[in-house]
């Protein structure tokens, strides 16, 4: 990544502007306004030791005055002075030609005569009368010098901090920079192994907490979720090129046998009656394939209507009884028709799941089990919130650690491989609980499987 | 009988108006929504076949355009949507049935005839006969020559349904869809069950079988000869 681009350098880069301009501003304020104060002072000071000098001056002439200037200005003293006559030599330290202002109040650069030093100084100049009708110009002045360097001490403080921080705050910048990028280095390496296949890369955590910690959180979430899908939709292949290859081989093997030539015609058109009972079962698991496809997308919930379950319960029964009693099982359905078991349904998708588990209960229980009281029950319980259909067989059961495996699309466990069937049974029957916001449980039977399919009593729709 | 297909797939057009014409019918064909609708506007059809999407105007349009004539001809749709909703949605739009693709010739062949038949005014029959059968449906009774035969009321509808459809072939999914009304798939052929049922009870000792397997397509209820 570019040093320019990159986002945590640029966020720090305009703090420090920002925070260096504001820092200048406050300290130029701090400075003026200590300038300020002292010249305020050092004035007044003048002013009172000008007042000072007008009383001597008035009580005991020209000489005295000198003479008080000169002791007040003595070396080690603050004041310096100057005076000057018309026609007479200038007294004190500033010689007056150096001081070009007509103002009361100046600062001004003047050398001293007796140092021959050049000096800073702030000044208060006064005009004394004398008596013989001449004027004597009078500057009383503090030099400043130190003030002067006070405030450059201060400029140079404060310019020398404005850079200190504007370094720091680069590096700190950097450092935020390095830091972040490790982080989100560790999720753009991640998401680089899993764009070239390895989808079981997460992002590693640390225990911060902190935003992107959260995210990565997320992140693995949503990774782990798709792998599942991913790898449910690898099972749901395997299983439908099992599923349908064996059925399609079986297809081509028969028209294969038909073609040959030393066969009557009651043996192809036979033949041909299989050919076709063989392509409505591939049909038909087609068929079933796109609804529980469609079925996870919420198609089906447009044409629900008040369906009576029991009596839904009970006709599909009914249109198993003869099989049942085909294959030697007695089913019993201890079903009470009630007005409570009308719920909001789609009759004809309700109807094809409990016909599934229906199908499933007699397929799977073997024949002449004997069980009291019968080798299928099939009934309907009311609980407060939910309407449950449940049936119960005596066949092998299943195991507990595959219960939830099974209701997923195209699952068929090993041993049942041989009998007919989608696969697509129960997988189907809980696409419907599902889109009635209810859902299938599977429970043990002892022996024998407990199938339950679970509706809410008022289905959201 | 006068059929009008309404298909654009030319194969697809092609293998009805073919299969039609060998079942004894004449066939018109038109290949797109507009064409279809004139010619069925135009009248003289015994039963429409109406595919639900096609090129200009959709099937369903179709349906409800000649509903609204008011035109009572018999449609049966043909649809690639196969659930139960795109089912509800023709129904609603004015058809008399719905076919699913791909579908058997067999089922077809039976469907068009179901509805051609139910386009002539249907006389309210209270006893359909076939050979020495006789089903009454007032007295709810079930007669086979001199013998009265006990039939659970579910079969008695089973039969009734194949004996008003008597010389026609009944199918597995047209039995489920109207003795039990389910338009789904029951796993098994939990229908040959029943069929078996009824078989025992009309043709079990008597010389002349009745209720006759189709291979590969369904039932059929007749009189003399497999």
């Amino acid at each position: 990544m570019k040093l320019a681009s990159s986002l945590p350098l640029r966020v720090t880069l305009a703090a420090v502007a920002g925070i260096a301009v504001m820092l200048s501003l406050l300290i130029a304020l701090i400075g003026a306004a200590a300038n300020r104060t002292l010249s305020e002072r050092t004035l007044d000071a003048l002013d009172a030791e000008l007042a000072e000098a007008r009383a001597v001056f008035t009580s005991d002439g020209l000489d005295a005055l000198t003479r008080h200037l000169d002791r007040r200005t003595a070396a080690g003293a603050q004041t310096r002075y100057g005076l000057a006559i018309s026609d007479a030599a200038p007294r004190g330290s500033i010689a007056m030609t150096d001081i070009s202002s007509t103002t009361d109040r100046t600062v001004f650069t003047y050398t001293d005569t007796r140092t021959g030093r050049s000096h800073l100084a702030a000044g208060r100049r006064a005009l004394i009368p004398l008596a013989d009708g001449r004027t004597a110009e009078l500057l009383l002045a503090h030099d400043i010098d130190d003030q002067q360097r006070l405030a450059r001490t201060i400029q140079m403080i404060a310019l020398a901090g404005t850079v200190a921080i504007a370094i720091g705050a680069f590096g700190f910048g950097l450092h935020a920079r390095r830091k972040l990028l490790s982080r989100v280095g560790a999720i753009t390496t991640t998401s680089r192994a899993i764009m070239t296949g390895d989808l079981s890369q997460r992002i590693a955590r640390d225990a911060s907490r902190d935003e992107i910690d959260q995210m990565a959180d997320n992140l693995n979430g949503m990774l782990a979720r798709i792998e599942e899908l991913m790898q449910a939709l690898r099972d749901v292949t395997d299983n439908i090129a099992h599923d349908l290859r064996t059925p399609l081989n079986r297809l081509r093997l028969i028209a294969e046998d038909a073609l040959r030539p030393d066969h009557g015609t009651e043996f192809t058109s036979d033949a041909l009656g299989r050919i076709i009972e063989e392509a409505d079962s591939l049909i038909k698991t087609f068929n079933a394939m796109l609804l529980v496809a469609r079925l996870e997308q919420g198609v089906g919930a447009e044409a629900f209507e008040a369906v009576d379950v029991s009596r839904l319960v009970e006709d599909t029964a009914d249109l198993y009884m003869p099989v049942a009693e085909d294959a030697r099982l007695r089913v019993v359905v201890r079903v009470v028709q009630s007005a409570n078991h009308t719920i909001k349904a789609n009759r004809q998708l309700l109807g094809q799941a409990i016909a599934n588990l229906i199908d499933n209960a007699i397929k799977y229980t073997p024949p002449n089990t004997r069980r009291a009281p019968a080798d299928v029950i099939i009934g309907i319980q009311t609980k407060t919130d939910t309407l449950e259909i449940s049936v119960e067989d005596s066949g092998p059961g299943i195991a507990p650690e595959d219960r939830a495996r099974v209701l997923k699309r195209f699952v068929r466990l090993e041993k049942s491989r041989s009998l007919p069937g989608t696969g697509l049974g129960l997988s189907l029957a809980a696409a419907v609980a599902r889109l009635h916001h209810g859902e299938i449980r599977l429970e043990d039977n002892a022996p024998g499987l407990r199938a339950i399919l679970v509706l809410p009593r008022t289905t959201r729709a | 009988m006068r059929l009008l297909v309404i298909e654009d797939d030319a194969d697809v057009a092609a293998f009805l108006a073919k299969s039609l014409r060998e079942a004894g019918h004449t066939v018109d064909v038109a290949n797109d929504g507009d064409t279809g609708f004139i010619l069925a506007d135009a009248g003289g059809y015994d039963v429409l076949l109406i595919d639900r999407m096609l090129p200009k105007r959709d099937g369903l349009s179709i349906v409800q355009g000649l509903r609204a004539k008011p035109d009572r001809t018999p449609v049966l749709i043909l649809s690639a949507l196969a659930q139960v909703d795109d089912r509800v949605k023709g129904l609603r739009a004015g058809g008399d049935d719905y076919l699913t693709k791909p579908f058997a010739y067999s089922e077809l062949i039976a469907r068009v005839d179901a509805l051609a038949r139910r386009a002539a005014p249907e006389e309210q029959t209270t006893r359909y006969v076939v050979g020495d059968l006789v089903l009454d449906r007032l007295a709810r009774r079930v007669s086979r020559g001199a013998n009265i035969l006990d039939l659970q009321q579910r079969e008695f509808r089973l039969l009734e349904f194949l004996m008003r459809h008597a010389g026609q072939v009944v199918t597995r999914t047209m039995l489920l869809e109207h003795v039990w009304d389910y338009h789904f798939d029951p796993q098994t052929n939990v229908i040959d069950v029943h069929i078996s049922r009824l078989r025992s009870k009309i043709d079990k000792g008597f010389d002349t079988p009745l209720l006759h397997t189709v291979r590969g397509a369904g039932y059929i209820m007749r009189a003399g000869g497999a």
